[in-house]
């Protein structure tokens, strides 16, 4: 696979001819960073299959909307984002499962799933993850697994980057926390 | 004494896996995902568009039958020469008709006369038919 521009994969996918040649590269480079992105938020390895291959029908729907005031990448991440919020709050609304305790319910479907093949370490910072709020996970996520800067992730998010930078401190000091308990 | 763990120092992976193959196999079903989606959009619209065709053919005959009856000059109707005798008999010398038809009786009787004068010589003489329109 050839390192592609933003400016490349959108030139071939908006020429008629190289559409489909386009979109499949954008996929081909993209598709393991969603999935990734989406398997931390959603844990389970099947939903996250599922939302992966949503949110690339849902960039081939609006990539010819996608005016390149941003990154693809950025833009890309923020539709899988949404995405994952979207299919979290549906999952508490079909279940009746009050906020706090979804966290639970992914913990367990950590523990039983047959994909997840972390240490003990690895699985105690999963579950440490999953006692945070919503949103200081996806911050800590994006910042600590993706290693993205501060200004992407607030491009992304549409948080102030002084927000996140508070939000990561925050999340990073309850984590330690939680690790160095035992 | 125990060490403690930071965050930023030790880095921790996130310890989750796919299935084998499993970024080939989402490429394909992404693709085909997006085919389908394509056919069902033609499947949606297609009594539509077999519609907007029909109509387009209905107009384009109609059209060019428009046209072309501009061009080309209407065929007049063909007079009916009894219904107008017989509208207007009065206008008719009734002796004329007789004299009309009478003649037109004669020269058909003159004709058949002459037929078999034609036939009778050719007869007499022996004269083959096939060879005489062949020499013809």
């Amino acid at each position: 696979m050839g390192n592609w521009t933003d400016k490349e994969l959108l030139e071939k996918f908006r020429h008629p001819e190289t559409r489909n040649y386009g979109f499949n590269l954008i996929v081909q480079t993209y598709n393991q960073r969603v999935y990734w992105h989406v398997r931390r938020m959603v844990i389970d390895h099947d939903d996250s299959n599922d939302l992966t291959q949503d949110i690339f029908i849902k960039i081939w729907n609006g990539l010819d909307g996608f005016n390149e005031d941003s990154k693809l990448f950025t833009w890309i991440y923020r539709i899988a984002t949404n995405e994952c919020i979207t299919f979290l709050n549906k999952k508490r609304k079909r279940f009746f499962i009050p906020i706090i305790n979804i966290e639970n319910e992914l913990s367990h479907s950590l523990e039983s799933s047959t994909h997840y093949t972390g240490d003990e370490i690895q699985l105690k910072l999963q579950k440490a993850l999953l006692t945070l709020p919503e949103k200081q996970r996806l911050v800590f996520n994006m910042k600590y697994f993706d290693e993205l800067k501060y200004e992407e992730i607030a491009e992304i998010t549409g948080t102030s980057v002084g927000a996140l930078k508070a939000s990561y401190h925050l999340a990073s000091k309850k984590i330690e926390e939680i690790l160095n308990k035992d | 004494m125990k060490q403690k763990f930071n965050i930023e120092n030790d880095k921790i992976k996130s310890g989750f896996s796919a299935p084998n193959n499993y970024f080939t196999e989402l490429e394909v079903n992404i693709q085909q995902r997006i085919s389908q989606k394509k056919a069902s959009f033609f499947n949606r619209y297609k009594y539509v568009l077999s519609g907007v065709a029909t109509c387009v053919i209905g107009v384009s005959i109609w059209f060019i039958q428009a046209t072309e009856n501009n061009t080309i000059i209407a065929p007049q109707p063909t007079p009916n020469y009894a219904l107008y005798i017989n509208d207007n008999i009065e206008d008719f010398d009734e002796e004329l008709i007789y004299e009309s038809y009478a003649e037109a009786s004669n020269t058909t009787s003159a004709r058949a006369a002459e037929d078999e004068v034609y036939s009778s010589y050719l007869i007499d003489n022996d004269i083959d038919e096939n060879t005489l329109m062949d020499e013809l």
